[in-house]
């Protein structure tokens, strides 16, 4: 994308999960939409679909953030991991994915990819320390089912591999 | 949402010179989490939209002695977790910590919050509700 100036249809090139991907967007397309819609990345859920609920968080160049917020233009040259992408290659769960199914941190599951994606940045970050900066630095995220203690309790243990 | 032009200048000098070229139907994007949200929402509808996030020089936080500067687009959650912020500048620290979420935090700039519209869509909205 460089400095070109582009209209409605352009090309960008991105990484998803460490798989280099080219498409041409149109460039009102979110991340989110593209993910689901053209890559068929359907664990990123759109909830709100205005940055309030979380359920769409994925990791750019490692930083979490709302993928129904981020233009796709805006992800040229960068890279994208989803929950598709935090497992082992042979399906091994990530220790935080683990953490979740041993103190049942859902219920319907709809926030979960958005929960675990927050979570593996939060405790990345540093954030995770105890279970009130946890909860400060998980307030991005919604459950309305109210799994909020079983989260907390599983970016606990997480935290302390 | 309407459709627009985009572009991703790398220098203060392009960018100004894209909004020069834009007119006044275009807007700086930076974050994003502000004007693209509006943009859904068909309150804001600019024809051109000028990306000032891949300026590096924008970003910079520096604290030397006594002093603190950061560019207008140094994100929120850099600015409110550098180490030196933290320490010796606690209220500006928590300020942004406590506002919006992890996730906009990582994508909202400090100049962008500054330049926030109105939120509340009472106060925004130009139309009269009928009564």
């Amino acid at each position: 994308m460089d400095n070109a100036r582009s209209t409605a249809a352009t090309d960008v090139a991105f990484t998803v999960n460490g798989r280099p991907t080219r498409l041409s967007v149109d460039s009102r397309e979110s991340l989110l939409d593209v993910l689901r819609e053209r890559l068929a990345l359907t664990g990123t859920k759109k909830g709100c679909d205005h940055g309030q609920c979380g359920a769409c968080t994925v990791h750019l160049d490692g930083r979490r953030v709302v993928s129904c917020l981020t233009p796709v233009v805006k992800v040229d040259g960068r890279s994208v991991t989803t929950i598709e992408g935090v497992g082992g290659p042979d399906g091994e769960l990530d220790p935080l994915q683990q953490a979740f199914i041993d103190h049942d941190a859902l219920q319907c599951g709809y926030c979960t990819p958005g929960q675990v994606m927050a979570g593996i940045a939060c405790i990345r970050e540093g954030h995770a320390r105890d279970d009130a900066e946890i909860r400060e630095y998980m307030s991005g995220n919604l459950c309305r089912c109210g799994a909020y203690g079983g989260i907390v309790a599983a970016i606990r243990q997480a935290a302390r591999r | 949402m309407r459709s627009f032009s985009y572009t991703a200048p790398r220098t203060v000098d392009q960018a100004v010179e894209a909004l020069v070229d834009g007119g006044p139907g275009s807007k700086v994007i930076a974050g994003g989490t502000n004007l693209y949200d509006l943009m859904k929402l068909r309150i804001e509808s600019p024809q051109s939209v000028v990306d000032i996030s891949r300026i590096p020089e924008l970003h910079r936080i520096r604290t030397t002695g006594s002093e603190i500067s950061f560019g207008a687009g140094a994100r929120m959650a850099d600015v409110a977790d550098h180490p030196v912020i933290r320490r010796d500048y606690q209220a500006l620290s928590e300020s942004l910590w406590r506002a919006a979420s992890q996730q906009l935090r990582n994508m909202a700039t400090v100049g962008g919050n500054l330049l926030q519209r109105t939120r509340c869509s009472y106060f925004r909205g130009g139309r009269r509700i009928p009564l």
